[in-house]
């Protein structure tokens, strides 16, 4: 079978490891559409700048602590 | 279905950096989708309790349950059933939300979920597959 291409969160996140926010990404998952500190907070955010349904995904520093 | 794997950073216990490809899937409810790992090693399905809340679900009214990982530490969860979409199929499926379970993403483990889709990876190709039964 044919290879397809992976979505890369890798750079995407970068920016906002630190902060350990929630983050709203559009479908394609190329952007980050609004950061929150909760879900709540994060999707809130999202509905003010998108009508897209958003993605959401927490930013840490380190996914290894959660892929095992 | 065909979904792509999803790639991220992570930094190994001696500080190196790499980057690991997980069979991670978006699962669709109302307001929002929810990034979540097929997890084969967990038994039940976990979401964070703050994603419950924001479903509209009471999370203590549910089953309680004792949710224990690697290090054989129990987490207090209760178990709900609940409803969103892959695509156009309706899943419902038990998921235990913790206030303790503190993941970035949700967990789809193999109670109800692996019952209801036979689930394909293809790691060296960059996806996984879904087939319902």
């Amino acid at each position: 079978m044919s290879k397809i291409k992976e979505i890369n969160l890798t750079e995407l996140i970068k920016p906002y490891a630190k902060d350990n926010v929630w983050l709203a990404l559009n479908t394609i998952q190329n952007k980050v559409l609004a950061t929150g500190k909760t879900v709540k907070e994060v999707i809130d955010n999202a509905k003010k700048v998108s009508k897209e349904k958003p993605v959401i995904i927490k930013a840490v520093q380190n996914y290894s602590k959660y892929i095992f | 279905m065909k979904f792509p794997y999803t790639t991220f950073s992570s930094t190994t216990p001696f500080g190196r950096t790499i980057i690991d490809k997980v069979p991670m899937l978006k699962i669709e409810f109302k307001e929002f989708y929810l990034n979540c790992i097929i997890d084969t090693g967990a038994c039940v399905s976990m979401m964070p309790a703050e994603l419950g809340l924001v479903i509209g679900l009471n999370i203590k009214s549910g089953e309680p349950f004792l949710a224990t990982g690697l290090d054989n530490i129990a987490v207090s969860s209760y178990i709900h059933k609940v409803e969103f979409y892959i695509g156009k199929i309706l899943c419902k499926i038990e998921v235990a939300f913790s206030e303790k379970f503190k993941f970035p993403f949700g967990l789809l483990g193999r109670k109800d979920f692996f019952d209801m889709f036979k689930i394909h990876f293809y790691q060296s190709e960059n996806f996984f597959e879904l087939e319902t039964y």
